[in-house]
């Protein structure tokens, strides 16, 4: 009996190479391809889908790893495959921690779709290693502290320092410490030019 | 007897002087414990020296001459060693403590004013900074607590000087000496206020740069969307390419039929994506829930017309996406009916659906508890009854332009 596949996807033609994947393999069925994540739950509560490939950033602001959470939460059974092409590593570890099955990034591929699809039918957990390595400024994401990533990621998402330093339960102090290192680091000479790096090279995707 | 007589009036003239030295020392005792606030033992010493000197006296007269000699000298002993004992208690506790001048002079000397007058105003302590505050707030000297700090913490907690200049009062009630004391503090907080002024200035450009930034970084996702969209693009065309290549090849070379079939197969994938890619159609969020309601077999109902508005466009889109997630979950149907009507300022939209009737008592979690609080947010109300059939109704006010 053929895996049946649910695509969401907000952009056509990553979606029509998903629809073009499934339909040219063997054992499995594509019952939809959908641009919002909003509604993949709808086809899950109606029933038939054993499989979902869901994008994670939505044109509509609905994220992705949303709409696979709250699918797991209350259809466990089906599949989940997380595909990007945003190397944020924030996101690789929220899927794990939603219970996601398998993760597979669009423009750096370990393993063909096809080969993530029939492994995740088969109960494995394909996921990278780690986030594809991106340069922003000077210096590679592999090389940003954990530390550094958090205030990088609340500073893209507009807060001030002393609001970083309240969300992060740290010192402004250290908030300034880590954004100088990021600065010296990426080589980038404003603030604002190093989080505008950031979101360019996806390793930040701002969710405000 | 002339003789031993004249040796007892000399010792007794001794003992005497003795005496009245011992007389003086407690009179000096005694002033010194009036200073220090503590009087009970001397006054007690130095009555007993007193007592031994009236006796002194009445033995020289042979009024108390039965008293022996020695027991007065014995007396005198205990009384000395007692005085000179507390006259090194004495040393010791002025060694220890401080004078009031001695509190005054170091007060002076700290750098923020510190006042204490009691209920009636009457001044207690005050620094010289305080007092150089209050003359600089009021333009007159300290002369009553109340009316002196009544005026100045009405000028507010943090007061404006002239020069960038700020100082900070607080008054506070304690208790000395089983007295309740008012206690006013002022400091000079100019440093401070310039440098939270100049901070407060840098966060507000922050947040200018960073609301610029919140902006931009949006359109930089679409942009990056876009990035994805042409690398997509990039790889068709690239696919496109070694097709026509290995079309070329075929019909140069020949081939299998088989390779024909994948041949056209890789062609026709391509081209369908070329003619299709800028046909993506965007449908509001209503016509997105009917589209997939119709794909997934379900059918809405709907009898009125749906709000409008912005906020209550989306609340009802949630809440029809909401029933109908539970009319195919919990109730089993396959239609959801929408009636919405127009109250006097808004809306009432109800949802029923022909599924079963609910029989256990519904609980709102998860998605129920998140529309109640999208509706609540907007001012609404959610309220669902189970009476022959499970109905949901949605009161929303009109946005207003």
């Amino acid at each position: 009996m053929a895996v049946k596949v649910l695509v969401v996807d907000d952009q056509i033609l990553p979606r029509q190479l998903f629809e073009s994947i499934i339909n040219n393999a063997e054992g499995f069925e594509l019952i939809a391809s959908i641009n919002s994540a909003t509604l993949a739950d709808l086809y899950c509560a109606r029933g038939g889908v054993d499989l979902i490939i869901m994008d994670v950033v939505m044109a509509d602001g609905y994220s992705g790893l949303d709409a696979a959470f709250k699918i797991k939460k209350s259809y466990p059974t089906i599949k989940i495959i997380i595909v990007t092409s945003m190397p944020d590593a924030l996101f690789l570890a929220k899927a794990r921690e939603i219970g996601v099955d398998s993760f597979w990034y669009k423009e750096v591929q370990d393993a063909p779709m096809i080969d993530v699809m029939n492994r995740t039918m088969a109960g494995e957990n394909i996921y990278p290693d780690e986030a594809p390595e991106v340069w922003v400024g000077h210096v590679k994401n592999t090389e940003l502290t954990d530390r550094e990533m958090d205030v990088l990621r609340m500073l893209v998402n507009g807060y001030t320092d002393g609001e970083i330093a309240d969300k992060l339960g740290v010192s402004y102090h250290t908030v300034r410490f880590h954004l100088n290192s990021l600065l010296t680091k990426s080589g980038c000479s404003t603030r604002t030019d190093l989080a505008i790096q950031a979101v360019k090279s996806g390793i930040v995707v701002p969710t405000n | 007897m002339m003789g031993l007589s004249h040796n007892t009036v000399v010792i007794n003239g001794l003992i005497g002087a003795w005496v009245l030295l011992l007389l003086w020392l407690f009179i000096f005792l005694i002033a010194l414990n009036i200073y220090m606030k503590q009087k009970k033992i001397d006054v007690l010493l130095t009555g007993t020296t007193i007592f031994i000197y009236v006796l002194l006296q009445c033995h020289m007269s042979n009024v108390t001459a039965s008293i022996p000699f020695y027991v007065l000298v014995i007396l005198c002993l205990v009384i000395s060693t007692l005085g000179i004992y507390r006259v090194h208690q004495a040393y010791i506790w002025q060694r220890k403590h401080i004078t009031n001048l001695s509190v005054k002079h170091a007060v002076d000397k700290i750098p923020f004013g510190v006042c204490y007058y009691n209920k009636s105003g009457r001044i207690l302590l005050i620094n010289k900074a305080m007092t150089d505050f209050c003359e600089e707030l009021t333009g007159e000297p300290v002369r009553d607590g109340n009316i002196t700090f009544e005026k100045i913490l009405s000028m507010g907690s943090v007061i404006h000087l002239p020069g960038e200049r700020a100082i900070s009062v607080y008054s506070d009630s304690c208790i000395i000496d089983s007295e309740e004391v008012e206690l006013a503090t002022a400091f000079d907080i100019s440093e401070e206020y310039k440098k939270t002024n100049m901070l407060m200035q840098k966060e507000e450009e922050l947040k200018e740069i960073n609301e610029k930034l919140t902006s931009y970084n949006k359109e930089m996702v679409s942009v990056i969307a876009l990035r994805e969209v042409l690398n997509a693009k990039v790889k068709i065309h690239d696919e496109l390419g070694s097709s026509l290549l290995a079309t070329k090849k075929y019909l140069l070379r020949g081939g299998t039929l088989e390779e024909r079939e994948h041949l056209i197969e890789g062609l026709r994938n391509n081209v369908r994506f070329l003619r299709q890619e800028s046909e993506e159609v965007q449908y509001d969020e209503y016509e997105m829930i009917m589209n997939t309601a119709t794909d997934i077999g379900m059918k809405v109902d709907i009898k009125g017309e749906l709000p409008n508005d912005g906020r209550s466009r989306h609340i009802v889109a949630t809440a029809m996406h909401e029933c109908l997630t539970n009319t195919i979950r919990h109730a089993g149907g396959d239609t959801l009916f929408v009636e919405i009507s127009n109250t006097a300022d808004g809306y009432r939209i109800v949802y029923t659906n022909n599924g079963a009737v609910p029989v256990d008592k519904i609980s709102e979690k998860g998605g129920l508890s998140s529309l109640r609080n999208l509706v609540e947010q907007a001012g609404g109300t959610m309220q669902i009854t189970v009476s022959g059939q499970y109905i949901l109704t949605i009161e929303l006010h009109k946005e207003k332009d």
